[in-house]
């Protein structure tokens, strides 16, 4: 594919791949960048791909592959586990507002893997069909649905309070797991 | 209906199916989690329903991505600057290369003092009083090659006794005194002593010297000529050719039958010796090498030889380690194979 063609196929998905960027970020600067970084693998790439038509998930399995790379590094700036007890008493905590929510899905997030968590936003928030999710990732629709059920569950599992998690865990003999990870977020300006 | 089936159910999105609903009625645990997949679906709607930042103009990217990839700004596009990035997503992989860093330069750098073999000095004592010029003395030894050597004589009632300074090997410590029995015409009490001196070096220095290495080229050689080669090379090295036997059979293979040894006096017993013959392939050689420590038993040094020639794919060689009473140790090897190789 030369550069023109790139560019007109980029234009094609430019605003929803860059809304998916900034959703699967924790921030809207993170999620420029990675956008930006992704465009620049694609226009350097895109001489090895010669259909056009597959652009479209090539472009976004390269956005999703970035976005694993990133979280990989820099393990020295993973944040530190915090506690729901120590959440509730850090400034601006209010269980009804807009922070609680981001903080909550923040919580629900961070208990899945980034290829997870690229999966569940593809699906559930960008609204992609099982089918797209299938030729992206190019496995079988039950493979992609058994991912996704697998994250949803865990995602859930996340949202659990702890002291009910516990009570939830002895009841069904699973293993427990350390979800209570936060990862504190700012709220997006309008 | 069971709690996982439930569960499972409900991850599937059929929370509200009356029976996974009967169930999360009765079940106080699964309850919670159906409370939490319901708080979980709501908070993925509130981001799909929020209202999201203006797209960047495509105008905009388009024109940041070329000014960056035609000025040559592009960092990946370097050598170092690809490195570095794979450094910093892969941090594991550049912190194994600094430690592998670090460790080659303490091995190879920092020095550790030891003792190492100078020289030798050899006594030679007889029970008569035994004279011998000193011209002749040092005419003798310089026959040998030994021409700094520093002869001491003393003299104890009826006992003569020789000191030997300066020898550069056991080899030449081992003629000396066999030149000095001759002179005397008879045979005396001989020791030979190796002089330590204590140095610094690097650990790396400090395996090499523990080192011998012994190469011997056969393309082209007769038996008697081989032969002759690895004795001198092994007699160089400061070993004992106790027997060295180079052979060719009928069928165009040679044997190569070698004993050697060490005294163990000079105090090296870790060092390790490795005899590597290279060989004409148009007469059927193949290069073979193996490393015996002395601190080996003869059970390990058979184990190894076997691993080895396992390795080469002689699988049915006979292999026979014995030691003698002075220490020497014996290998014969005794193999059947198609390929050219070395018996």
């Amino acid at each position: 594919m030369n550069r023109d063609r790139f560019w007109i196929e980029l234009e094609k998905v430019h605003a929803e791949a860059e809304r998916f960027c900034r959703r699967l970020s924790a921030t809207r600067e993170d999620g420029d960048d990675l956008y930006q970084e992704a465009v620049l693998r694609a226009h350097s790439g895109c001489d090895g791909l010669n259909d056009p038509s597959a652009f479209r998930p090539w472009f976004y399995r390269l956005i999703i592959n970035h976005f694993k790379n990133r979280r990989r590094g820099a393990w020295w700036r993973h944040l530190v586990p915090l506690t729901s007890e120590l959440e509730e008493q850090m400034p601006g905590w209010d269980p009804s507002g807009q922070l609680w929510a981001n903080r909550q899905l923040a919580r629900a997030f961070a208990a899945v893997s980034p290829e997870e968590r690229a999966l569940i936003t593809l699906r559930e928030i960008e609204g992609w069909a099982v089918a797209e999710l299938a030729e992206l990732y190019k496995r079988p629709e039950g493979t992609i649905k058994a991912r996704l059920s697998r994250a949803r569950a865990k995602m859930r599992k996340a949202l659990v309070p702890p002291e009910n998690r516990e009570q939830m865990m002895n009841k069904t003999d699973l293993k427990p797991q350390e979800v209570a990870v936060c990862v504190v977020t700012k709220p997006e300006k309008e | 209906m069971r709690c996982d089936e439930a569960r499972k159910r409900m991850t599937e999105g059929e929370l509200e199916v009356p029976a996974v609903a009967e169930h999360v009625h009765t079940c106080a645990a699964c309850a919670k989690l159906a409370l939490a997949d319901r708080q979980l679906s709501r908070l993925l709607r509130e981001v799909v329903d929020a209202k999201t930042a203006p797209t960047t103009p495509i105008s905009i990217v388009r024109q940041r991505i070329e000014t960056v990839a035609a000025g040559g700004q592009r960092k990946d596009s370097r050598i170092m600057s690809t490195l570095f990035t794979q450094f910093h997503i892969h941090p594991r992989i550049g912190w194994g290369l600094a430690m592998a860093v670090v460790l080659f330069l303490f091995v190879s750098l920092v020095p550790f003092s030891y003792q190492r073999i100078a020289g030798y000095e050899s006594t030679i004592a007889f029970n008569s009083q035994v004279k011998i010029a000193p011209d002749h003395l040092k005419s003798a030894l310089a026959t040998i090659g030994q021409t700094d050597v520093k002869v001491g004589l003393e003299l104890i009632n009826d006992q003569s006794v020789f000191h030997l300074k300066g020898l550069p090997s056991q080899l030449a410590a081992r003629q000396a005194v066999a030149v000095i029995n001759s002179l005397a015409g008879i045979k005396g009490e001989s020791h030979i002593t190796p002089v330590y001196e204590t140095i610094s070096a690097s650990l790396y220095a400090q395996a090499r010297e523990r080192f011998i290495d012994i190469n011997v080229d056969g393309a082209g050689k007769t038996d008697a000529q081989l032969e002759s080669e690895i004795t001198s090379r092994l007699t160089e090295a400061g070993l004992t050719a106790d027997q060295v036997s180079v052979t060719t059979g009928g069928d165009g293979l040679r044997q190569i039958s070698v004993s050697a040894g060490r005294d163990a006096q000079d105090g090296s017993d870790s060092t390790r010796v490795r005899l590597e013959i290279k060989g004409d392939s148009t007469v059927g050689f193949k290069m073979m090498a193996f490393q015996i420590d002395s601190t080996m038993t003869d059970a390990e040094a058979r184990a190894a030889v076997e691993a080895k020639l396992a390795a080469q794919g002689m699988t049915n060689a006979h292999v026979v380690v014995t030691t003698d009473a002075q220490g020497k140790r014996k290998i014969e090897i005794n193999a059947n194979c198609s390929d050219p190789c070395i018996h």
